[in-house]
């Protein structure tokens, strides 16, 4: 009876897999790109959020909308991998106060002239060298979720992650002449 | 040709990246599964294998009548590695587990709080049960045991220069570790 129950219980977990893969295949794809710049650690990145999700969907309890949890626990794995992945090379994070007050000369040109091939490269590289903290709210902000969806997510308040989101519109603003729509 | 500004919206902009991998099929996570146990398997078996040849490789000190100190120093290492072992096999089941669908700031706090403190007690846990054996097998060496072929002062000038190498191992060691916890203490000082 108790197999029976866990076939039943796996037969769930499956098939709520299967949906959210579908649905979140792009954001996921999304986000290991801002969590990971090697192409082959991030394929074992994306494969590694996708079998995450599958596992943690045992346990899935309904305590938050299903797009809150896919989110979370993409976000937990990208972030267990960057904490593995710091331990063996050195590489520095910033976050997004350190970034709003200083100037990048490196992006002294003109965005006008700058295709947009070269305009993403330089969100992600903005984007993979924050802190993970940072980069989660940064990145569900560019995914367009509004400040309350974000703050269920990251465990902030609204109010903290509308100060965090006004100090990235200021960086992107002068980076890309221009900001994106308001996540509040 | 280049983007006009107007198309650099940074929202559109990412979330209009082509994709290129397809979703995993349920096939393949089923596969991944079955790969992670195998690995959690192996992971345990190459401990507990490291473990026996330490046990092995000191069990002859124990058969040392004519050293009280070295067969103690054998036995003393056995017990400090069988401790080593536990304490890894405890920490790696206590990992953080990113499936559990916590929020990232708590999750990510306790993440770098498990690894600090790991990093920080690293000489209660790691160095210290290594040392009561250490310190009695070079004892029996310096007291009971001497080399046959060699004069006594050489030979405690060898003992000396093992035990000075092994104290400069453990404190390089814990150093190391300390410089890390502070590192990941800033880290976690800044959340």
């Amino acid at each position: 009876m108790g197999g029976a129950r866990r076939a039943t219980s796996e037969v769930g977990q499956d098939e709520r897999y299967a949906r959210v893969a579908v649905t979140f295949a792009a954001a996921m794809e999304r986000l290991s790109r801002a969590y990971e710049a090697d192409a082959d650690q991030r394929l074992d990145l994306l494969q590694d959020i996708h079998f995450a999700l599958w596992r943690s969907f045992a346990q899935y309890d309904g305590r938050c909308s299903e797009r809150t949890w896919v989110y979370r626990v993409a976000h937990n794995v990208a972030a267990t991998h960057v904490l593995r992945r710091r331990r063996s090379r050195a590489q520095a994070f910033t976050t997004l106060d350190e970034i709003a007050a200083h100037a990048d000369p490196a992006q002294a040109s003109p965005e006008a002239e700058v295709g947009t091939r070269q305009a993403l490269d330089r969100l992600t590289a903005l984007v993979q060298a924050l802190a993970p903290p940072d980069r989660q709210v940064v990145v569900l902000y560019l995914e367009g979720l509004d400040a309350a969806a974000i703050g269920e997510v990251c465990g902030l308040t609204p109010g903290a992650v509308a100060t965090k989101i006004h100090r990235l519109k200021a960086v992107l603003a002068r980076r890309f002449e221009q900001g994106g729509q308001d996540a509040g | 040709m280049p983007a006009e500004p107007s198309d650099l919206d940074p929202q559109k902009l990412w979330q209009g990246q082509a994709t290129e991998y397809d979703p995993m099929t349920l096939a393949a996570v089923h596969e991944k599964a079955r790969t992670f146990q195998f690995r959690i398997r192996r992971r345990n078996a190459l401990e507990y294998i490291g473990a026996a040849v330490a046990i092995i490789g000191f069990l002859p000190t124990l058969l040392l009548r004519q050293s009280w100190m070295m067969q103690a120093g054998g036995a003393a290492t056995i017990a400090g590695v069988v401790f080593i072992v536990w304490q890894l096999h405890r920490r790696a089941s206590a990992n953080a587990v990113p499936e559990a669908g916590e929020p990232l700031v708590d999750f990510y706090r306790t993440e770098l709080i498990r690894q600090r403190d790991a990093v920080r007690s690293v000489g209660l846990w790691y160095l210290a049960p290594c040392i009561p054996g250490m310190a009695l097998l070079l004892l029996g060496r310096w007291f009971q045991v001497h080399a046959g072929h060699r004069s006594v002062g050489t030979d405690h000038l060898i003992i000396a220069l093992m035990g000075a190498i092994a104290v400069l191992f453990f404190v390089v060691v814990w150093l190391i570790n300390q410089r890390g916890a502070d590192r990941l203490q800033r880290r976690i000082d800044e959340l």
